[in-house]
Protein backbone atom coordinates (compact mmCIF):
# COMPACT_ATOMS: atom_id res chain seq x y z
CA UNK A 1 0.00 0.00 0.00
CA UNK A 2 2.74 2.60 0.98
CA UNK A 3 4.80 1.89 -1.83
CA UNK A 4 1.49 1.85 -4.31
CA UNK A 5 1.32 5.76 -2.91
CA UNK A 6 5.08 6.20 -3.15
CA UNK A 7 4.59 5.53 -7.06
CA UNK A 8 1.28 6.92 -7.58
CA UNK A 9 2.76 10.13 -5.90
CA UNK A 10 5.48 10.15 -7.57
CA UNK A 11 4.21 10.27 -10.96
CA UNK A 12 2.15 13.11 -10.17
CA UNK A 13 5.02 15.20 -8.71
CA UNK A 14 7.83 14.42 -11.47
CA UNK A 15 5.99 16.39 -14.01
CA UNK A 16 6.07 19.41 -11.97
CA UNK A 17 9.83 19.53 -11.68
CA UNK A 18 10.13 18.80 -15.75
CA UNK A 19 7.56 21.64 -15.96
CA UNK A 20 9.61 24.24 -14.24
CA UNK A 21 12.67 22.83 -15.82
CA UNK A 22 11.33 23.51 -18.64
CA UNK A 23 9.98 26.79 -18.31
CA UNK A 24 13.40 28.13 -16.71
CA UNK A 25 15.05 26.63 -20.06
CA UNK A 26 12.31 28.39 -22.70
CA UNK A 27 12.15 31.80 -20.28
CA UNK A 28 9.70 32.54 -17.65
CA UNK A 29 6.32 34.04 -19.48
CA UNK A 30 3.09 33.83 -17.40
CA UNK A 31 0.32 35.11 -19.50
CA UNK A 32 -1.15 38.69 -20.11
CA UNK A 33 -3.80 40.08 -17.91
CA UNK A 34 -7.42 39.63 -19.35
CA UNK A 35 -9.51 43.01 -19.02
CA UNK A 36 -13.12 42.82 -18.64
CA UNK A 37 -15.41 45.21 -20.19
CA UNK A 38 -15.98 47.46 -17.66
CA UNK A 39 -11.97 48.10 -17.44
CA UNK A 40 -12.37 48.67 -21.05
CA UNK A 41 -15.36 51.41 -20.31
CA UNK A 42 -12.53 53.12 -18.59
CA UNK A 43 -9.87 52.71 -20.70
CA UNK A 44 -12.72 54.62 -23.50
CA UNK A 45 -11.35 57.69 -21.72
CA UNK A 46 -8.04 57.59 -22.14
CA UNK A 47 -6.11 58.74 -24.92
CA UNK A 48 -3.77 57.16 -26.72
CA UNK A 49 -4.15 53.16 -25.97
CA UNK A 50 -2.55 51.06 -28.93
CA UNK A 51 -5.22 48.33 -30.35
CA UNK A 52 -4.17 45.46 -31.79
CA UNK A 53 -6.59 43.48 -33.79
CA UNK A 54 -5.24 39.53 -33.41
CA UNK A 55 -8.23 37.72 -35.80
CA UNK A 56 -7.68 37.71 -39.64
CA UNK A 57 -7.36 39.81 -42.21
CA UNK A 58 -11.39 39.58 -43.77
CA UNK A 59 -12.92 40.17 -40.41
CA UNK A 60 -10.47 42.73 -39.30
CA UNK A 61 -11.25 44.42 -42.76
CA UNK A 62 -15.40 43.90 -42.32
CA UNK A 63 -15.18 46.00 -38.98
CA UNK A 64 -12.68 46.65 -36.18
CA UNK A 65 -11.66 49.64 -33.24
CA UNK A 66 -10.91 52.39 -34.79
CA UNK A 67 -7.51 52.90 -35.32
CA UNK A 68 -6.12 49.51 -34.73
CA UNK A 69 -3.62 47.77 -36.09
CA UNK A 70 -4.15 44.76 -37.32
CA UNK A 71 -1.40 41.82 -36.29
CA UNK A 72 -1.80 38.10 -35.91
CA UNK A 73 0.85 35.47 -35.64
CA UNK A 74 0.11 34.39 -39.69
CA UNK A 75 1.13 38.16 -40.75
CA UNK A 76 3.01 38.67 -38.04
CA UNK A 77 6.67 39.42 -40.22
CA UNK A 78 4.78 41.29 -42.63
CA UNK A 79 2.44 43.57 -39.92
CA UNK A 80 4.91 44.24 -37.37
CA UNK A 81 6.43 46.97 -38.34
CA UNK A 82 3.13 48.52 -38.85
CA UNK A 83 2.51 48.21 -35.26
CA UNK A 84 5.42 49.70 -34.86
CA UNK A 85 5.04 52.53 -36.64
CA UNK A 86 1.78 53.30 -34.36
CA UNK A 87 3.39 52.29 -30.69
CA UNK A 88 4.48 55.30 -28.91
CA UNK A 89 7.02 54.35 -25.63
CA UNK A 90 5.20 53.16 -22.62
CA UNK A 91 1.85 53.44 -24.86
CA UNK A 92 -1.21 51.04 -23.31
CA UNK A 93 -1.76 48.72 -25.88
CA UNK A 94 -4.63 46.47 -25.51
CA UNK A 95 -5.45 42.74 -27.94
CA UNK A 96 -8.31 41.87 -29.30
CA UNK A 97 -9.22 39.20 -31.39
CA UNK A 98 -13.17 37.21 -31.22
CA UNK A 99 -15.28 36.29 -28.68
CA UNK A 100 -14.65 32.56 -28.05
CA UNK A 101 -11.06 32.91 -29.77
CA UNK A 102 -8.20 33.47 -27.73
CA UNK A 103 -5.65 34.58 -30.79
CA UNK A 104 -5.57 37.40 -28.68
CA UNK A 105 -3.95 36.11 -25.93
CA UNK A 106 -1.07 34.46 -27.92
CA UNK A 107 -0.60 37.95 -29.82
CA UNK A 108 0.06 39.95 -26.18
CA UNK A 109 2.32 36.87 -25.90
CA UNK A 110 4.40 37.43 -28.62
CA UNK A 111 4.19 41.52 -28.06
CA UNK A 112 5.54 41.25 -24.29
CA UNK A 113 8.52 38.64 -25.64
CA UNK A 114 9.19 41.75 -27.73
CA UNK A 115 10.36 43.58 -24.54
CA UNK A 116 6.95 45.73 -24.24
CA UNK A 117 5.06 45.99 -21.12
CA UNK A 118 1.53 46.67 -20.33
CA UNK A 119 0.39 44.70 -22.96
CA UNK A 120 -3.55 43.87 -22.17
CA UNK A 121 -6.00 41.30 -23.99
CA UNK A 122 -9.81 42.44 -23.89
CA UNK A 123 -12.41 39.94 -22.43
CA UNK A 124 -15.19 39.28 -24.94
CA UNK A 125 -13.19 40.47 -27.84
CA UNK A 126 -14.68 42.90 -30.71
CA UNK A 127 -18.24 41.57 -30.38
CA UNK A 128 -18.00 43.17 -26.80
CA UNK A 129 -16.51 46.20 -28.01
CA UNK A 130 -18.78 46.87 -31.12
CA UNK A 131 -20.47 49.58 -32.11
CA UNK A 132 -23.34 47.65 -33.88
CA UNK A 133 -26.37 46.50 -32.00
CA UNK A 134 -28.81 43.36 -32.93
CA UNK A 135 -32.18 44.47 -34.32
CA UNK A 136 -33.78 43.24 -31.26
CA UNK A 137 -31.56 45.09 -28.40
CA UNK A 138 -30.96 44.20 -24.70
CA UNK A 139 -28.65 41.46 -25.14
CA UNK A 140 -25.90 41.09 -27.64
CA UNK A 141 -25.93 37.43 -30.29
CA UNK A 142 -23.53 36.50 -32.32
CA UNK A 143 -25.14 33.78 -35.22
CA UNK A 144 -27.58 32.71 -32.93
CA UNK A 145 -26.05 32.05 -29.90
CA UNK A 146 -26.18 33.96 -27.06
CA UNK A 147 -23.40 34.16 -25.40
CA UNK A 148 -23.59 34.29 -21.20
CA UNK A 149 -20.63 36.47 -20.65
CA UNK A 150 -21.73 38.96 -23.43
CA UNK A 151 -25.27 39.17 -21.69
CA UNK A 152 -23.92 40.47 -18.34
CA UNK A 153 -21.71 43.00 -19.74
CA UNK A 154 -24.43 44.23 -22.47
CA UNK A 155 -24.74 47.61 -20.89
CA UNK A 156 -22.49 49.18 -22.85
CA UNK A 157 -23.56 52.30 -25.29
CA UNK A 158 -24.37 52.00 -28.40
CA UNK A 159 -21.66 53.67 -30.24
CA UNK A 160 -22.56 55.73 -33.59
CA UNK A 161 -19.64 55.30 -35.66
CA UNK A 162 -19.83 59.09 -36.54
CA UNK A 163 -19.57 60.17 -32.99
CA UNK A 164 -15.82 58.67 -32.68
CA UNK A 165 -13.93 61.54 -32.92
CA UNK A 166 -10.83 59.68 -34.48
CA UNK A 167 -12.46 57.43 -36.95
CA UNK A 168 -11.15 57.45 -40.34
CA UNK A 169 -12.86 57.87 -43.86
CA UNK A 170 -11.79 54.31 -44.86
CA UNK A 171 -13.14 52.58 -41.35
CA UNK A 172 -16.56 50.78 -41.97
CA UNK A 173 -18.26 49.41 -39.76
CA UNK B 1 -9.02 -19.40 -15.37
CA UNK B 2 -8.96 -20.99 -18.35
CA UNK B 3 -6.01 -20.78 -20.88
CA UNK B 4 -8.15 -18.98 -23.97
CA UNK B 5 -9.67 -16.51 -21.54
CA UNK B 6 -6.14 -15.44 -20.04
CA UNK B 7 -4.38 -15.07 -22.88
CA UNK B 8 -7.35 -12.99 -24.33
CA UNK B 9 -7.24 -10.71 -21.11
CA UNK B 10 -3.37 -10.50 -21.54
CA UNK B 11 -3.62 -9.14 -24.82
CA UNK B 12 -6.26 -7.11 -24.22
CA UNK B 13 -3.93 -5.21 -21.73
CA UNK B 14 -1.09 -4.95 -23.64
CA UNK B 15 -3.10 -3.97 -26.65
CA UNK B 16 -4.61 -1.15 -24.24
CA UNK B 17 -1.38 -0.39 -22.86
CA UNK B 18 0.51 0.28 -26.37
CA UNK B 19 -3.04 2.26 -27.57
CA UNK B 20 -3.01 4.97 -24.61
CA UNK B 21 0.71 5.27 -24.15
CA UNK B 22 1.43 5.39 -27.52
CA UNK B 23 -1.66 7.97 -27.75
CA UNK B 24 -0.44 9.84 -24.62
CA UNK B 25 3.02 9.98 -25.41
CA UNK B 26 2.41 11.82 -29.16
CA UNK B 27 -0.17 14.07 -27.75
CA UNK B 28 2.05 15.29 -24.70
CA UNK B 29 5.01 15.73 -27.58
CA UNK B 30 2.76 17.67 -29.66
CA UNK B 31 1.58 19.74 -26.79
CA UNK B 32 4.88 20.37 -25.44
CA UNK B 33 6.08 21.79 -29.12
CA UNK B 34 3.25 24.06 -28.91
CA UNK B 35 2.23 24.96 -25.38
CA UNK B 36 0.93 27.92 -26.02
CA UNK B 37 -1.83 26.55 -28.76
CA UNK B 38 -2.64 24.34 -26.02
CA UNK B 39 -2.97 26.80 -23.82
CA UNK B 40 -5.54 28.27 -26.08
CA UNK B 41 -7.50 25.23 -26.62
CA UNK B 42 -8.01 24.86 -22.56
CA UNK B 43 -8.82 28.85 -22.78
CA UNK B 44 -11.35 27.87 -25.18
CA UNK B 45 -13.38 25.81 -22.73
CA UNK B 46 -14.05 28.89 -20.54
CA UNK B 47 -13.89 26.75 -17.26
CA UNK B 48 -10.67 27.43 -15.64
CA UNK B 49 -8.94 30.87 -14.90
CA UNK B 50 -6.37 32.22 -16.95
CA UNK B 51 -3.51 31.76 -14.44
CA UNK B 52 -5.14 27.36 -13.73
CA UNK B 53 -4.99 27.14 -17.26
CA UNK B 54 -1.13 28.51 -18.33
CA UNK B 55 -0.18 26.27 -15.61
CA UNK B 56 -2.41 23.36 -16.87
CA UNK B 57 -1.29 24.15 -20.69
CA UNK B 58 2.48 23.33 -19.11
CA UNK B 59 2.22 20.46 -16.64
CA UNK B 60 -0.11 18.46 -18.70
CA UNK B 61 1.79 17.04 -21.63
CA UNK B 62 4.59 16.33 -18.61
CA UNK B 63 2.48 14.43 -17.00
CA UNK B 64 1.10 12.90 -20.35
CA UNK B 65 4.69 11.72 -21.14
CA UNK B 66 5.70 10.67 -17.53
CA UNK B 67 2.02 8.25 -16.88
CA UNK B 68 2.65 7.26 -20.97
CA UNK B 69 6.23 5.68 -20.06
CA UNK B 70 5.12 4.21 -16.99
CA UNK B 71 2.51 2.12 -18.51
CA UNK B 72 5.36 -0.02 -19.44
CA UNK B 73 6.70 -0.70 -16.26
CA UNK B 74 4.76 -3.68 -14.25
CA UNK B 75 5.00 -1.46 -11.06
CA UNK B 76 3.93 1.63 -11.98
CA UNK B 77 1.07 0.57 -14.18
CA UNK B 78 -2.20 0.65 -11.70
CA UNK B 79 -1.02 4.27 -10.72
CA UNK B 80 -0.58 4.89 -14.56
CA UNK B 81 -3.68 3.93 -15.31
CA UNK B 82 -5.50 5.52 -12.76
CA UNK B 83 -3.81 8.69 -13.68
CA UNK B 84 -5.32 8.23 -17.01
CA UNK B 85 -8.58 6.92 -16.14
CA UNK B 86 -8.66 11.00 -14.06
CA UNK B 87 -7.28 12.54 -16.95
CA UNK B 88 -10.04 11.11 -19.61
CA UNK B 89 -12.93 11.58 -16.96
CA UNK B 90 -11.84 15.13 -16.90
CA UNK B 91 -11.44 15.71 -20.83
CA UNK B 92 -14.63 14.11 -21.42
CA UNK B 93 -17.17 16.26 -18.63
CA UNK B 94 -14.96 19.58 -20.05
CA UNK B 95 -16.47 18.20 -23.29
CA UNK B 96 -19.52 17.94 -22.33
CA UNK B 97 -19.56 21.32 -20.11
CA UNK B 98 -18.57 22.58 -23.32
CA UNK B 99 -21.23 21.16 -25.47
CA UNK B 100 -24.03 21.82 -23.15
CA UNK B 101 -22.71 25.53 -23.20
CA UNK B 102 -22.77 25.43 -27.19
CA UNK B 103 -19.00 26.69 -27.10
CA UNK B 104 -17.10 26.72 -30.42
CA UNK B 105 -14.33 25.39 -29.41
CA UNK B 106 -12.41 25.88 -32.54
CA UNK B 107 -12.53 29.22 -32.16
CA UNK B 108 -13.06 29.74 -36.15
CA UNK B 109 -10.55 33.01 -35.56
CA UNK B 110 -9.08 32.43 -39.16
CA UNK B 111 -11.35 33.76 -41.76
CA UNK B 112 -12.75 30.13 -42.33
CA UNK B 113 -16.30 29.77 -41.10
CA UNK B 114 -17.50 29.27 -37.47
CA UNK B 115 -16.98 25.35 -37.21
CA UNK B 116 -17.87 23.74 -34.57
CA UNK B 117 -16.06 20.38 -32.98
CA UNK B 118 -17.62 17.70 -33.91
CA UNK B 119 -18.46 16.99 -29.96
CA UNK B 120 -20.36 13.38 -30.22
CA UNK B 121 -17.10 11.79 -31.50
CA UNK B 122 -14.83 12.99 -29.12
CA UNK B 123 -17.10 12.05 -26.72
CA UNK B 124 -17.58 8.47 -27.70
CA UNK B 125 -13.62 8.33 -28.28
CA UNK B 126 -13.03 10.03 -24.51
CA UNK B 127 -15.62 7.31 -23.37
CA UNK B 128 -13.43 4.45 -25.25
CA UNK B 129 -10.26 5.62 -23.77
CA UNK B 130 -11.85 5.92 -20.28
CA UNK B 131 -13.19 2.59 -20.20
CA UNK B 132 -9.66 1.18 -21.56
CA UNK B 133 -7.92 2.81 -18.66
CA UNK B 134 -10.68 1.54 -16.15
CA UNK B 135 -10.02 -2.10 -17.75
CA UNK B 136 -6.04 -1.39 -16.92
CA UNK B 137 -6.86 -0.39 -13.55
CA UNK B 138 -9.17 -3.55 -13.03
CA UNK B 139 -6.51 -5.73 -14.41
CA UNK B 140 -4.16 -4.44 -12.19
CA UNK B 141 -5.67 -4.61 -8.99
CA UNK B 142 -4.38 -7.21 -6.70
CA UNK B 143 -6.93 -9.27 -5.12
CA UNK B 144 -8.18 -7.33 -1.46
CA UNK B 145 -6.16 -9.80 0.53
CA UNK B 146 -2.85 -9.61 -1.36
CA UNK B 147 -3.21 -5.23 -1.49
CA UNK B 148 -3.27 -5.14 2.23
CA UNK B 149 -1.61 -8.33 4.07
CA UNK B 150 1.92 -7.73 1.34
CA UNK B 151 1.41 -11.36 0.72
CA UNK B 152 2.01 -11.15 -3.04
Amino acid sequence: MRGFIFRFSGLLVLPIFLALGHLAFSGWLPPPKDLTLEADLKLMGIQGALWVDAREEPLFLSGHVPGSVNLTRKNWDKNLPVFFEHYGEGQTIIVYCSVGCHESTVVAAKIRELGLENVQVLEGGYEAWSVSRPPKGGELRLEGRNWGRMKENSNIESRNPKQIPNLKSNETH
Amino acid sequence: MKPTRRVFLETAEWGAVLVLSGLFLYAGVIKLLDTDQFYLDIQSYRITPDELSWWAAHYLPWLELVAGVALFLPKFRLPAALIFAGLMSVFTLALLSAWSRGLDISCGCFGSSTAEANYPWLVVRDLGLLLMALFLVWRQIPPATCFFSRRC
